[in-house]
């Protein structure tokens, strides 16, 4: 079977998950992804962000993964630390034909987001039951 | 790290260490450095006023009953755990780019805080503390006669 999620060619030049990256105003969310028998499900970490400002879409066999943190602005307060940046996040993978794309869904909770990919039912591994077939 | 195997190879050998003492500094500000930002410490943004703070840490995944926010003089701590969802039978991860497990870190406030009226909420992701100084350590204005 091949590859069910790949991470996409990024054509906008986004750094990858690093430290270093978070100084841009747009930067990718880190992952992690869980394979089982039904399903692929992929975690991503984007804090500050909420279900008013996340966008997950899936545009031939692409799935992207958007969102914008909430600034937050403190009346009268001047900023003294800055370690992370506000701004956009985004990933996006590229979907093998075994994901059933009308079947995703996706939530998000403490700034993680989880979108569970089903497998197609072709490309669920199908125990087949053995009959004993008596030889007389 | 260049200045180590400088101090090695160059300086150790000799009586004459003119550069030890230097070398130590920056290796201690070094070390300091990877405690405080290393492993799990979250990132914090910081605003304030001369009478109080707002402090934000980037805290994705948790349960607000992991998290601990504490003050100490001027020290501020936040420290907890992110607990990794256990794999189930048949499940294998493919990609792994979050962490987990504990994490800890401590800043220096500018100044006393009033233990009683910190508040703090966590959000999206993202623990919000309000520090407010407290009244025994802010400035006050002498009257002239």
């Amino acid at each position: 079977m091949n590859q069910l999620i790949k991470e996409q060619q990024n054509v906008e030049g986004c750094c990858t998950p690093t430290a270093s990256c978070r100084s841009a105003a747009l930067f990718q969310p880190a992952v992690d992804i869980v394979e089982n028998d039904g399903a692929v499900a992929l975690f991503a970490e984007m804090p500050g962000v909420s279900e008013k400002t996340l966008n997950i879409q899936v545009e031939r066999n692409v799935l992207t993964i958007e969102g914008e943190t909430e600034a937050l602005e403190f009346e009268g307060h001047r900023p003294l630390r800055r370690e992370y940046a506000e701004g956009r996040f985004r990933r996006t993978f590229k979907l093998s034909n075994d994901v059933d794309v009308d079947k995703i869904e996706a939530s998000i909770a403490d700034g993680v987001v989880k979108v569970v990919l089903p497998k197609a039912a072709r490309a669920v591994a199908r125990k087949i039951p053995v009959k004993h077939e008596s030889s007389h | 790290m260049w200045w180590t195997s400088i101090s090695n190879a160059d300086f150790n050998g000799g009586s004459w260490q003119p550069f030890r003492e230097f070398h130590e500094q920056l290796n201690k500000l070094v070390e300091g450095t990877l405690c405080e930002y290393g492993g799990m410490a979250p990132k914090l943004n910081v605003w304030g006023t001369s009478d109080h703070i707002y402090v934000t840490a980037e805290l994705p995944g948790l349960k607000s009953e992991d998290l601990d926010v504490s003050v100490n003089g001027k020290t501020l701590t936040i420290k907890g755990v992110r607990k990794a969802e256990p794999l189930k039978e048949g499940e294998q991860r493919l990609r792994e780019e979050l962490s987990y497990g504990d994490f800890n870190r401590s800043v220096e406030l500018p100044f006393l805080v009033n233990a009683e009226s910190i508040e703090a909420e966590y959000k999206n992701g993202i623990l919000k503390i309000s520090l407010p100084r407290s009244e025994g350590d802010k400035a006050r204005k002498i009257k002239i006669k």
